[in-house]
């Protein structure tokens, strides 16, 4: 079944986001235009992303099998080998930086490190009020207010905003209630590495998610930060983060204020650049075509990225 | 060592539909084994400076260079 378009229909105004799109727009107005209007994404597979893709099923589903009762042995190996059928066709290019860091091998290496580490777990997962694990939670919630087009009837409809996202896993940990969150890092995850997720908008939208869909106090994240190695052991180490009410309120409130500047930058069909981050995360992937005049930059685009059709394009409605 | 490595190429060169039980845990030893070598500090040697045997002094003035600037002299 083809998933809803998260714009309102006819219009470029988006009513449902997740921290992705959002963070797109937060960055910079031009990025958000090319990823999530126009459809631009760089030719070949991306090699971060498929192996975040690739860690997190197979943590997820070691944690399944845990959860159902297996042993640690046991869920290791279903785990591994569901990995190697997924993973069996991707080719990478390892003479890259990324490709040496984020290839099968390492993949396969860092899930094994980390199950082994984290067998005994001391967070544990936290069980719902109907009595299912917290895990693998969807959540897709409405906001009071939507976009002024729509409360003008121009949609016809009174729309209000949405937001979605994906939590990987709720736990208990030392008495506090924290969405657990996975990321790779070839960094050091010292305490500067931790400092990016405070204030930081993923972190923030994932704690009210989880007070939301849970409806219990959840006080903010825990960063399960994975650093590759390629000669020493892989390095684990876990990071916290925590948002007050009245910060997660603020945040909220914030969001006002980000959604009306969307919808008007929507209206006058265009997203001003913000050059300030084009050299953010190791560089912006569209900074080949930003610094380009602007009457040769559309033909730059179609030759080094391609544009996926809609129903492809990055959607915080697509179920997970 | 290599022999290992060889081992282990195959078997992740053969069709994921047809691991068995066995090859799995193979893998996953082989993994385990890696690591222990890594924390031995056993994995590639980090990059060491080159032997490039005792330092020598430059001098200039055997090249026939002569130094940039004049040496300061103080004035009392």
């Amino acid at each position: 079944m083809k998933p809803l378009s998260p714009f309102l229909e006819g219009t470029k105004i988006q009513y449902a986001w997740d921290s992705t799109s959002l963070g797109y727009l937060k960055t910079c107005p031009r990025l958000y235009q090319f990823i999530m209007i126009e459809g631009w994404q760089p030719k070949g597979d991306s090699v971060h992303l498929r192996f975040g893709i690739e860690y997190h099923k197979a943590l997820e589903e070691y944690d399944e099998e845990r959860m159902a009762g297996m042993g640690h042995e046991e869920a290791l190996c279903s785990a591994v080998l569901k990995l190697l059928r997924r993973v069996h066709d991707w080719d990478v290019d390892v003479t890259t930086r990324a490709g040496n860091y984020k290839n099968p091998r390492t993949l396969l290496q860092l899930v094994i490190d980390y199950c082994d580490k984290f067998k005994d777990d001391p967070a544990s997962t936290v069980v719902r009020e109907n009595g299912d694990p917290a895990t693998e939670l969807s959540f897709r919630f409405e906001l009071e207010w939507g976009p002024k087009a729509a409360n003008l009837g121009i949609d016809q409809t009174s729309q209000p905003y949405i937001l979605s996202g994906h939590l990987d896993r709720v736990v208990d940990y030392c008495g506090s209630l924290l969405v657990m969150d996975h990321k790779t890092t070839i960094t050091t995850p010292g305490a500067m590495y931790f400092d990016q997720y405070s204030p930081n908008n993923q972190m923030s939208l994932y704690t009210i998610a989880g007070k939301v869909i849970l409806n219990m106090p959840v006080k903010g994240i825990c960063i399960n930060a994975a650093q590759i190695m390629l000669e020493k052991p892989n390095n684990f180490v876990r990071g916290f983060t925590y948002r007050t009410d009245a910060q997660s309120n603020e945040w909220l409130n914030d969001l006002r204020f980000w959604f009306h500047q969307a919808e008007t930058y929507a209206k006058m069909n265009y997203w001003p650049m913000n050059d300030t981050s084009c050299d953010k995360f190791g560089g912006c992937r569209f900074r080949e075509i930003c610094s380009r005049d602007p009457s040769v930059r559309e033909a730059f685009l179609k030759a080094n990225f391609t544009k996926l059709p809609e129903e492809e394009r990055w959607n915080p409605l697509k179920p997970r | 060592m290599e022999n290992e490595t060889n081992d282990i190429d195959m078997l992740m060169s053969l069709d994921p539909l047809q691991y068995t039980h066995k090859d799995i845990d193979v893998i996953i030893a082989y993994h385990r084994n890696q690591r222990a070598i890594r924390e031995s500090g056993g994995g590639r040697a980090s990059r060491a400076k080159k032997d490039t045997g005792p330092s020598q002094k430059l001098d200039l003035e055997k090249l026939g260079l002569k130094p940039a600037a004049p040496k300061l002299v103080r004035r009392v």
